[in-house]
């Protein structure tokens, strides 16, 4: 049932987006501490794309993920904004990153498929570039550049741990 | 079709995710209130620049007319000064002997000192009081002498032109002699006539003599800049550098005589002799 990467992609859009909308962004929700640390856990669906999928496809996907984050959120684009600007840099990280015998036609880019090195690389700089660019988009202005950084560095360590988590104890193929 | 949808599906990325990013920019604004706040304030920012930026160009437009006001303004202060007789005579540009002279602001707006004969023009003419063979000074030294006189425009003969003679006096020495252009350097000047007893230093000031219905007595011109004998003369050499430099003028006034009936008279009694 999870060989399928139709199906495995469809079930953790569900489920993460479940899980962000109703969990992890209401943890200290009021709280001081809680700009700094915000949780997103959902981009892990976008990262975990197959290779080959056309840049179109993997947009749409961001776009309509970063929605249903939005709308229930009541933060309508600004999860999507951030999350489409690093559907766009996946193609580009990919290619970065692109191992020295090229990508197979049906590669996932998994801790499975390219060990974990490649896959914490591949996830830090996608993740970083979510992070800024959700804060950044949230602040609006480049004004507070320095409480922009602070909650991506904040974000990006606590969001990070958990997508490692996910990968270490779910180990996904597909 | 089919082509067509492969096609955009490898290269549609670029257009996609513009398209993507314009739609969350655009409901970011319409549904999100300090985002909005934020967006509508830097709206307000920027016309507010450009309102900004036109208006210090409406202002620097008006520069003129301001500098033309004030211009008029100063001639007004200057006469004023001219008639207060306690004024100390540093501070005054004419003399205070001769209080039956007037000024006349002008723009200067065109002006040569590469030519032999060198001319001017002045936005006065006619309309405004400007009579041929009037002085015109600036606020620091003489420019020249009216020629032709249009409705609104006056030509003006420079002191730097051949034909151009002022009769000017030293200060100290209390000489005076006739200034004339010896057409090389446009701030310096060539006194003649100073006999060879009379007492010059360096730096003497130079000012008009007051002796031609032209320039009022004691404005300023320039002060000594040499002087030597040639040998067998009975006259000094001087050279005199002019206190402005007529390269560099803006504003001037014209010096205009009230009607001085008696002189007048007198003087064409006179010419009528000769």
């Amino acid at each position: 049932m999870f060989n399928n990467p139709y199906t495995s992609t469809a079930i953790r859009f569900v489920v993460l987006a479940a899980l962000q909308v109703l969990v992890l962004s209401r943890i200290g929700v009021g709280e001081e501490w809680a700009r700094y640390f915000q949780v997103l856990l959902y981009p892990l669906v976008i990262m975990l794309l197959p290779v080959n999928l056309p840049t179109v496809v993997v947009l749409l996907i961001s776009f309509v993920l970063g929605m249903a984050i939005d709308v229930p959120l009541g933060t309508l684009g600004i999860h999507s904004s951030a999350l489409v600007l690093m559907g766009f840099a996946r193609g580009l990280v990919l290619a970065i990153l692109e191992p020295r015998e090229g990508y197979q036609v049906d590669n996932m880019p998994t801790r499975a498929e390219f060990g974990f090195t490649w896959f914490v690389s591949y996830s830090a700089i996608l993740m970083a570039i979510h992070c800024f660019t959700f804060f950044a988009v949230e602040a609006f202005t480049f004004v507070y550049i320095g409480e922009i950084l602070l909650r991506t560095i904040g974000s990006f360590s606590v969001s990070m741990i958990l997508v490692l988590l996910y990968v270490i104890i779910l180990n996904p193929e597909t | 079709m089919q082509d067509l949808l492969a096609f955009f599906l490898r290269f549609g990325g670029v257009f996609t995710f513009v398209v993507l990013e314009g739609i969350c920019a655009l409901l970011i604004v319409r549904y999100n209130d300090s985002q909005r706040a934020i967006w509508l304030h830097s709206g307000n920012r920027i016309s507010g620049s450009v309102a900004q930026r036109a208006d210090e160009w409406t202002d620097f437009i008006s520069l003129r007319e301001v500098a033309d006001s004030l211009a008029a303004e100063n001639a007004r202060l200057r006469l004023e000064l001219l008639l207060q007789p306690e004024a100390l005579p540093d501070s005054v540009l004419l003399n205070r002997v001769d209080s039956n002279f007037t000024l006349i602001p002008t723009r200067i707006v065109r002006n040569s000192v590469a030519l032999a004969n060198n001319t001017l023009t002045i936005d006065r003419g006619s309309e405004q009081g400007v009579r041929p063979r009037q002085g015109v000074i600036s606020s620091r030294s003489i420019i020249g002498v009216t020629r032709s006189v249009g409705e609104d425009y006056s030509e003006v003969l420079s002191l730097l032109h051949s034909e151009s003679r002022v009769s000017a006096s030293l200060v100290k020495a209390g000489y005076y002699g006739l200034l004339r252009w010896e057409g090389i350097e446009p701030r310096e000047m060539s006194l003649t006539e100073i006999p060879r007893h009379a007492q010059l230093m360096i730096g003497d000031s130079v000012v008009t003599s007051g002796y031609s219905a032209i320039f009022p007595k004691g404005i300023n011109i320039g002060r000594v800049d040499t002087f030597w004998l040639e040998p067998g003369s009975d006259f000094y050499e001087v050279r005199v550098e002019l206190s402005h430099d007529p390269a560099n003028l803006d504003y001037g006034y014209i010096v205009v005589r009230k009607p001085d009936a008696a002189r007048v008279i007198f003087e064409e009694q006179i010419s009528n002799v000769q």
